[in-house]
């Protein structure tokens, strides 16, 4: 370990600060709270709901539910990278940005988008009736279905983005030397291709089973009677059975650690790869055309899929409010539902408070990130790892429980809620969207201080510059579309998230999926759909110039 | 690179500039009456008191009493406007409100209000069966309580998920109530919840998704308050119609009160005092379909569903409903929810 | 063992002609390879005979059967590629059975068989290694027994010994001329190293641009280049066109011909009188000497024995130049 000097002191004050004020010490409240009764007093009554037949029942569906997220998603990401990586067709790279979409997308547009395209009033249903001039409702969009069907819409492209970046290092000779070898396209894809992929799909599989199990609203929306561990944690908190809640949620923390210990285990593993010199071939060529048009049909259906839930939000933001309950085709089109937002400044506040929140979300998770990732990798720190294992434990705890730790810890004064009580103000929203995200960002710093070679630092000070001129000139653009990436992705998760915000949102601190929200409970269609477009729209355009910034910035291979 | 944090700070910069606050005198108001009513109510206070802002959170009121509840430490609510009478008998308990007595106290019969002067009711909620009557009419649909477990409503039957649902809480409460009442214990009345959970199909996350299930075509039938199901049929055309029960309905007592140690008390009163005043109580009558629990209101001043609405009244022990609420509650959720299937 | 016949071939990506009008005859056992530049269409030449591309036009023909529609699968041809490709989720034994295992080869065969092929390129000591563990020579060694084992009727190599460095590439190269001649299978194989194509093969075809410049046994196409193009990449040869061969050598080409000569086929002799060429550069590998001599408006290039004479020649010095040989070649400027 090199000599800290005093700034790298002061960084290690400041992560150590954050990291036990805000990850730590909120855990230890749940832990504790777990354990109080209903009187008060310390029992094992909480550890006792962790195993009652309905807490079973809730982490069983729970479990289940992801298990089938898992596979669904692995079906539609690997069908899909194979499709998009093996073959020629038009508008690859269009479809190829289309079909990840759902990754930037907040989980409640989701939801939303789907409850209006497949719900018993939706747009399928009512384009049924239009058509068919029936009254019957052909769809009951409820339970499992649905939810299951949301799952698989949001994570797929989790599956997909690992796959796909698997498949592009794998040798394409080796799948031509299958063939040469008598082996058919289906025996070449389980022998050669699927087991070069399997360290990619664990991980996809780990990261999608922990989304699936973390996941709130698409439960909260369509889950019916049927228990899952995240709303039995908030229907236990309005209930004011606070130990219940904390019992539950630590029930869910333990399964999702104990995945989340399995992807840092899967993450150690080296995965399969020949050294050779020259890059390896991994276009393929010589499918014949029916392969290529079937390819780019299949594809093109499924693209539509995907857009289509964004469509009908569209749609549905274009006609005119409590419309829904009549025959809407015959309405006119109309953007009253937009000038109704942007004309009322009360209708205003949710989109700059989302917007101020994940903007001081990032700020925060780059300072502490960072540095951490600084001291980790460059300072060589003692306890580094131990350091990386505590900020990526947020990472296993869903937002519910989040929510529900810090309300417990800063309810009252104490050093970490600066000397007063932080629930209901405005800033326990940032910090807990901060404290869930950090994993994200500090795993991107750590990738992007290692792939810096350190001679370009070393040149650099024999350069005659200092340590701090360094860091701004050669370490700072090195790392940066790396870190760039990561507080995307923070700011992205931060701008709609819904899961810990429904539980610490106040008046003044109302964020637009709050809104969203509530519009829906009113059955105020147009005004949900158009923040829901709204929405969409804005994180649209700030991927789509972060791309942009990404793609000027200096990268050395 | 450069231009891209140029952006950032921008951005920054707009947002705390954005952030000015004004100097009117802030009410927060946490209320689930609705957005229609509550944007109404701010509008009409604010012409009247211009240098008062009201700001309002509308959420279930559960988790109004939740929220209350939790931020006892630092309040944020002025004033809780609308909850069943038995969720404010339960904060009065946790000592979560403040004494204050309006001038109108004496018209409310004594059920309706605190012993304390904590809270006082402000409107009358009868439940009613309500059904979709595209499919079913008055006769065919349930009407009685007992009809509703009747093997016939097997998965007719649609709940608001009853948790999170002041109505629901206090209609499941009572049924075990009256359990208690008529027969010594409770058995006979998780017995009625175990049959009705059988035959109900799902539970629904919030009142919008129960207006949309039971105006399709699996289910038919809810438990839920007149006055929504009225609104909800004049306002958006959905195909609703109801039932009082035969043997008598629970009669919520809608409450208001002021929330202890909050930051405006005075002017949270003088919003108290305008929402409870003849004028807005014959306007929340006419257009949001609320029964007024004062009996002084004048019957010309009210419309003419509240003057024809012929019901009678189950005699419930609410202290024993607020009392027991939370557990029976936690009894139904653990023990009965989804387990009849 | 088969012969090939490609007749009339042509293959275009979109509107690029990568191969146009291929016609080979390929007999029994015969190791024949294809050289060019890179981007002369020779890898797609071989993916086609593979039956991993599809051509345009044209047919391919394994023992008179014509199989230029039939699927990689059913060819029996093995290739040998750059980059091994050989399966990294398996071992080396794995691998080899790969082929043996999708005949349904029986298990005691099977064993006999992997353990035959092995011995052959000595890897027996290696067969339950994972193929990642192996250097890239013993990788190559791996990815030509997973050919032999299954006896195909033609063998395909791309670029084979290219990723390895030089002592191993002799050493693969020798071995592979050996085992070819002891296994005995038609052999096609592509490179665009023409000392290595001219060491190992029988017969030499030199593409460029997608079409055949010149086929031929490798001192065929060395001393008897057909034109310009075959000349200068087989031999490195200099080409002096009607003006210069008249005045250096005093050689007439006729118009636009040019006279071809090998370095080696050239004499720099030390001329301090008339300081017509003059030596700009030396470099010196052990066994030989090339310069670089500045003489008129061209550069030439001469190869001398380190050993003799002509071979101590410094930079600077100015000389004349004689040709060796008697052989002249002409060409058209083709």
């Amino acid at each position: 370990m090199k000599k800290l000097s005093f700034f790298n002191l002061l960084l290690l004050s400041l992560i150590i600060f954050f990291t036990a004020g805000y990850i730590i010490y909120p855990l230890i409240s749940l832990l504790r709270e777990s354990f109080i009764s209903q009187d008060g007093s310390y029992s094992v009554g909480g550890f006792q709901n962790m195993f009652s037949q309905s807490a079973l029942d809730a982490s069983f569906n729970s479990v289940l539910l992801s298990v089938i997220t898992v596979i669904g998603s692995a079906f539609f990401g690997i069908l899909f990278a194979y499709i998009i990586q093996y073959h020629r067709f038009p508008l690859k790279t269009f479809f190829s940005s289309v079909i990840i979409i759902p990754v930037a997308t907040p989980p409640l547009i989701g939801v939303v988008a789907f409850l209006f395209l497949l719900s018993e009033n939706g747009l399928v249903s009512k384009l049924m009736t239009h058509v068919f001039e029936t009254d019957t409702r052909f769809f009951n969009f409820d339970g499992w279905t649905a939810i299951i069907t949301v799952h698989v819409f949001s994570f797929y492209p989790l599956f997909y983005l690992f796959v796909s970046s698997a498949l592009k290092k794998i040798d394409a000779n080796t799948i031509d030397a299958s063939y040469s070898l008598g082996a058919s396209k289906i025996k070449t894809f389980f022998s050669v291709i699927i087991p070069q992929l399997i360290p990619s799909m664990i991980g996809a599989s780990l990261i999608v089973f922990m989304a699936s199990i973390a996941s709130f609203s698409a439960p909260f929306i369509f889950g019916g009677s049927e228990r899952f561990l995240t709303t039995e944690i908030y229907s236990a908190k309005i209930n004011g059975d606070s130990a219940g809640a904390s019992s539950l949620a630590v029930m869910l923390m333990l399964i999702s650690v104990v995945f989340l210990l399995m992807l840092r285990f899967y993450r150690k593993r080296k995965s399969f790869e020949i050294r050779y010199k020259g890059a390896p071939r991994t276009f393929v060529t010589g499918h014949k055309k029916g392969a290529n048009v079937f390819s780019f049909i299949l594809t093109s259906l499924f693209s539509v899929m995907i857009i289509l839930p964004i469509l009908t939000l569209l749609y549905l933001s274009f006609i005119p409010e409590g419309s829904l309950m009549r025959n809407f085709f015959a309405e006119p089109l109309t953007a009253d539902n937009y000038f109704k937002i942007f004309s009322e400044a009360q209708f205003f506040t949710p989109f700059l408070n989302s917007l101020e929140m994940s903007v001081y979300a990032v700020i925060i998770t780059l300072i502490i990130g960072v540095s951490a990732a600084f001291l980790i990798i460059k300072k060589n720190l003692r306890g580094g790892n131990f350091l990386e294992s505590v900020i990526s434990l947020p990472y296993g705890i869903p937002g519910t429980v989040i929510a529900l730790a810090f309300i417990l810890s800063f309810n009252f004064p104490n050093v970490f809620s600066g000397f007063t009580s932080l629930v209901g103000t405005f800033w326990i929203l940032p910090l807990a969207y901060a404290v869930r995200n950090l994993p994200i960002l500090t795993q991107s710093a750590i990738s992007g201080f290692h792939s810096i070679d350190p001679s370009l630092e070393e040149a650099s000070f024999t350069l005659g510059a200092n340590g701090f001129r360094t860091f701004r000139k050669i370490t700072a653009p090195l790392i940066f579309p790396a870190v760039l990436n990561g507080a995307l992705l923070v700011f992205i998760n931060s701008i709609g998230e819904f899961v810990s915000t429904i539980l610490l949102y106040t008046y003044s601190t109302k964020t637009i999926s709050i809104e969203i929200y509530s519009q829906l409970r009113m059955y105020n269609t147009g005004a949900a759909a158009s923040y829901g477009i709204i929405l969409f729209l804005f994180v649209m355009i700030v991927v789509y110039f972060s791309r942009k910034t990404l793609d000027k910035s200096v990268g050395i291979g | 690179m450069l231009k891209f944090f140029n952006l950032l700070v921008i951005i920054f910069i707009v947002m705390i500039s954005g952030c000015s606050k004004d100097s009117r005198k802030i009410v927060t108001v946490y209320s689930p009456h609705g957005k229609e009513m509550l944007l109404e109510f701010e509008r009409r206070f604010e012409t009247v008191y211009p240098d008062t802002d009201i700001q309002w959170l509308d959420m279930g009121s559960q988790e109004v009493f939740d929220r209350i509840k939790t931020e006892r430490q630092n309040p944020i609510c002025d004033i809780w406007w609308g909850a069943p009478a038995t969720i404010f008998m339960r904060a009065e308990k946790d000592g979560l409100l403040e004494k204050y007595i309006p001038q109108w106290a004496d018209q409310i019969p004594a059920a309706s209000k605190s012993k304390n002067g904590m809270w006082f009711g402000t409107f009358l909620t009868p439940q009613v069966i309500a059904f979709n009557d595209k499919t079913l009419t008055k006769e065919t649909a349930p009407r009685d309580w007992n009809d509703l477990i009747l093997p016939e409503w097997k998965d007719k039957i649609i709940i608001r998920n009853p948790l999170a649902s002041g109505t629901m809480r206090v209609i499941y409460s009572a049924a075990i109530a009256s359990s208690v009442k008529n027969t010594g214990n409770d058995a006979e009345g998780f017995d009625w919840l175990r049959k009705l959970d059988a035959n109900t199909s799902s539970y629904a996350a919030d009142p919008t998704q129960m207006y949309i299930k039971l105006s399709g075509n699996n289910e038919a039938v809810t438990l839920w308050n007149m006055p929504d199901i009225i609104l909800q049929k004049t306002l958006y055309s959905y195909p609703f119609g109801y039932n009082f029960p035969d043997s008598g309905t629970v009669v919520l007592t809608d409450a208001i009160a002021v929330i202890k140690g909050s930051k405006n008390q005075e002017d949270a009163k003088k919003f108290y005092d305008f929402v409870t005043s003849e004028e807005s109580l014959s306007l929340q009558a006419e257009k949001f379909f609320r029964i007024p629990a004062r009996t002084d209101i004048p019957k010309d001043k009210l419309p003419e569903w509240i003057r024809n609405a012929d019901y009678k009244t189950l005699d419930l022990d609410w202290e024993l409903i607020s009392e027991k609420e939370s557990e029976w509650m936690k009894i139904w959720d653990t023990e009965i929810k989804g387990k009849s299937k | 063992m088969a012969n090939l016949r490609i007749e009339n071939l042509t293959k275009k990506f979109d509107d690029h002609v990568v191969l146009s009008d291929i016609n080979f005859n390929i007999g029994q056992g015969e190791f024949f390879s294809i050289v060019g530049p890179s981007g002369c269409g020779k890898t797609t030449l071989l993916r086609i005979i593979a039956g991993l591309e599809f051509p345009d036009s044209g047919k391919i023909i394994i023992n008179g059967k014509d199989i230029t529609s039939l699927p990689p699968q059913k060819r029996r041809i093995g290739i040998v590629f750059q980059n091994y490709a050989l399966f990294p989720n398996m071992s080396v034994y794995d691998n080899i059975a790969y082929g043996l295992r999708i005949q349904k080869t029986e298990k005691p065969v099977l064993e006999s068989k992997i353990k035959s092929v092995l011995d052959i390129v000595s890897l027996s000591h290696k067969i339950h290694n994972s193929v990642t563990s192996l250097s890239g020579g013993e990788q190559q060694r791996v990815s030509l027994a997973r050919v032999i084992v299954n006896e195909p009727e033609l063998i395909l190599f791309d670029e084979p010994l290219s990723n390895l460095d030089y002592a191993l590439r002799i050493e693969t190269r020798n071995e592979l001329k050996r085992l070819q001649r002891d296994v005995g299978i038609t052999s096609v194989y592509v490179t665009h190293d023409q000392t290595e194509a001219l060491a190992l093969s029988d017969r030499v075809a030199v593409l460029n641009k997608g079409v055949v410049q010149q086929t031929g046994s490798p001192d065929d196409v060395y001393y008897h280049p057909l034109n310009n193009f075959v000349a200068s990449f087989i031999g490195h040869a200099n080409l002096f066109d009607e003006k210069n061969s008249e005045k250096i050598f005093n050689v007439k080409t006729g118009q636009n011909n040019f006279l071809a000569l090998l370095p080696e086929e050239i004499l720099p002799l030390k001329d301090e009188i008339n300081k017509t060429g003059q030596i700009t550069e030396v470099q010196f590998t052990g066994f030989s000497v090339e310069y670089s001599v500045k003489i008129f408006d061209m550069t030439v290039k001469i190869l001398c024995l380190s050993s003799s004479d002509t071979g101590k020649l410094k930079n600077g010095d100015f000389v004349s130049l004689k040709i060796k040989s008697n052989n002249l070649t002409i060409l058209d400027g083709q």
